[in-house]
């Protein structure tokens, strides 16, 4: 049996956990992203490589993610069911395995038509509670269809995302009790921003003790300057934090959302109800050793 | 209902270039209700061809004809005459019955004359949105009468994407999340069980293409040995 992962045994530990999120590049060289690599190396426990983010096709994250395990840092490959079949789902869970990639963040996926490649076919032939079944059967050493893999079984640790102020909440609730029971070891927030808005939903799960990790936004002025709400999924800003980022103008704007961030963090340590931190720093990783 | 949407003029025209005879066919069923290619629009179609062609000085024979149903064999042969008296038929049917009037008649090139959409209702007058995959494993009986496999972008099975927002779809903003309206369903037939229980991923076996169903009498008919 795989020796469980780095971050699988933080998330036994009693440390605050961090992770960042990073994109794999739009192309096949990786030193394009070396002093992102770099910059995170020693900040983090684990970096989410995402996977085809917002629908625009870049390199599969599990040749950045290998990369970092060479590097010495823990990757969490992101896995959406918009692009593959179980076929290829699995074969490449197993893939990952394979090379040592042991955790996995469950996902459904931006649509199709907010990307690179709007006539693309959407798959989702797996939504993210199905793959949360693939990645558990594949753990006890069988595939979707029951039958045995061959070898020793994989041992992922498995995350999913739960969208906690999302409005109306009751249907996300439901779907995050689904996910829980279908064994998850660890979830992730959509980007929170204010934590009084995560009230309602701490009030209603308290019986699920899984480790959920804040997600921590840091947004560009273009993003704040633009937004409205759904032109860009899974973003929601409550009215009064887009009226505060907005009233800083575009000069003081970045300074200031740094200073949000930090001080956002040390409110979600403090808080006690989640289990870490997940930073969303935008191409901006490189900078990571200003929040952490 | 089977919606379909006529071709552009342009499209349409270019594909009949070749021929100085041509029938155009419609169909009295789906694609006249959806108003598409039913006897109206083929009367419409087929001046509109005449005049294009005439001003292009183009001598074109363009003759009209409306079946029942483009999809039934017996229909079909209602047109016998008309087919074969023209060098190539533009077919006003959805899909199916374009490929069944090509089939009949194989001496002929058929040509369509609109595109097919999907199976829906006629929301209002002028108004037609799709209610139905045809997925072969209706699962309308634990989501409140509502498909999320239509309804949803995504076609999800277990409950609403991330990208809901304010109970609407991450895809269109002006559409609601179709899992929350199945909530909203459910939860007013005090049902909310059925959307409890994690649902396997789809069947895609009962979507194998072509898809094929026989009715009992027919086996009986044909087979004889079946049961």
């Amino acid at each position: 049996m795989p020796t469980p992962s780095e971050f699988r045994q933080a998330l036994a530990s009693k440390e605050f956990i961090l992770t960042a999120e990073l994109d794999p590049p739009k192309g096949a060289d990786l030193s394009v992203v070396q002093e992102k690599i770099s910059a995170l190396k020693g900040k983090v426990q684990g970096v989410v490589v995402s996977d085809n983010h917002s629908a625009r096709m870049r390199m599969a994250p599990l040749g950045l993610c290998r990369a970092l395990l060479d590097q010495g840092l823990e990757p969490i490959l992101t896995l959406t069911g918009r692009d593959r079949n179980r076929l290829a789902l699995q074969s490449d869970l197993l893939a990952a395995a394979s090379l040592g990639i042991q955790n996995v963040l469950a996902v459904t996926g931006d649509h199709t038509s907010w990307g690179d490649h709007p006539q693309a076919k959407p798959v989702y032939d797996l939504d993210s509670l199905q793959l949360l079944g693939a990645l558990n059967a594949l753990n006890l050493g069988q595939d979707l269809s029951g039958n045995p893999l061959e070898g020793a079984a994989p041992l992922f640790t498995v995350g999913a995302v739960v969208p906690l102020t999302a409005n109306p909440l009751q249907p996300v609730i439901m779907k995050f009790r689904k996910k829980a029971a279908q064994g998850v070891d660890f979830f992730m927030s959509h980007p929170l921003f204010d934590l009084n808005n995560a009230g309602p939903f701490f009030e209603q799960t308290r019986e699920i003790k899984t480790p959920l990790l804040a997600t921590v936004c840091l947004l560009k002025w273009e993003q704040v300057a633009g937004y409205l709400p759904g032109n860009i999924p899974g973003l929601f800003l409550p009215e009064g934090m887009l009226e505060q980022f907005k009233s800083w103008g575009e000069g003081a704007y970045e300074s200031k959302a740094w200073e949000f961030a930090r001080k956002l963090i040390e409110a979600i340590k403090k808080d006690g109800r989640f289990r870490g931190v997940h930073l969303m720093l935008q191409g901006e990783e490189i900078r990571v050793g200003e929040l952490v | 209902m089977i919606v379909a949407q006529r071709k552009p003029f342009e499209e349409i025209k270019k594909s009949l270039a070749p021929y100085e005879n041509i029938v155009v066919a419609g169909c009295g069923t789906c694609v006249a209700v959806c108003l598409a290619g039913g006897k109206k629009e083929v009367g419409l179609l087929a001046s509109q061809l005449r005049m294009s062609f005439g001003l292009d000085k183009k001598n074109v024979k363009v003759s009209e004809v409306t079946l029942e149903r483009q999809c039934d064999r017996e229909f079909l042969e209602t047109v016998k005459n008309e087919v074969e008296q023209a060098e190539a038929v533009l077919s006003m049917a959805c899909g199916a019955g374009i490929q069944f009037l090509a089939e009949a008649y194989p001496q002929r090139p058929v040509y369509p004359g609109v595109n097919t959409t999907f199976i829906g209702v006629a929301e209002a007058a002028g108004l037609w949105t799709e209610r139905c995959r045809a997925c072969g494993e209706c699962l309308l009986a634990e989501t409140g009468g509502i498909c999320p496999r239509t309804i949803c972008s995504k076609g999800l099975n277990n409950g609403p994407c991330g990208g809901m927002m304010e109970g609407k779809c991450e895809v269109d903003p002006e559409r609601s999340c179709a899992w929350v309206l199945i909530y909203d369903r459910l939860s007013q037939e005090d049902r909310l069980a059925a959307m409890e229980a994690v649902r396997q991923p789809t069947d895609y076996t009962r979507q194998t293409q072509p898809g094929k169903v026989t009715h009992a009498a027919y086996l009986r008919r044909y087979h004889a040995d079946s049961k």
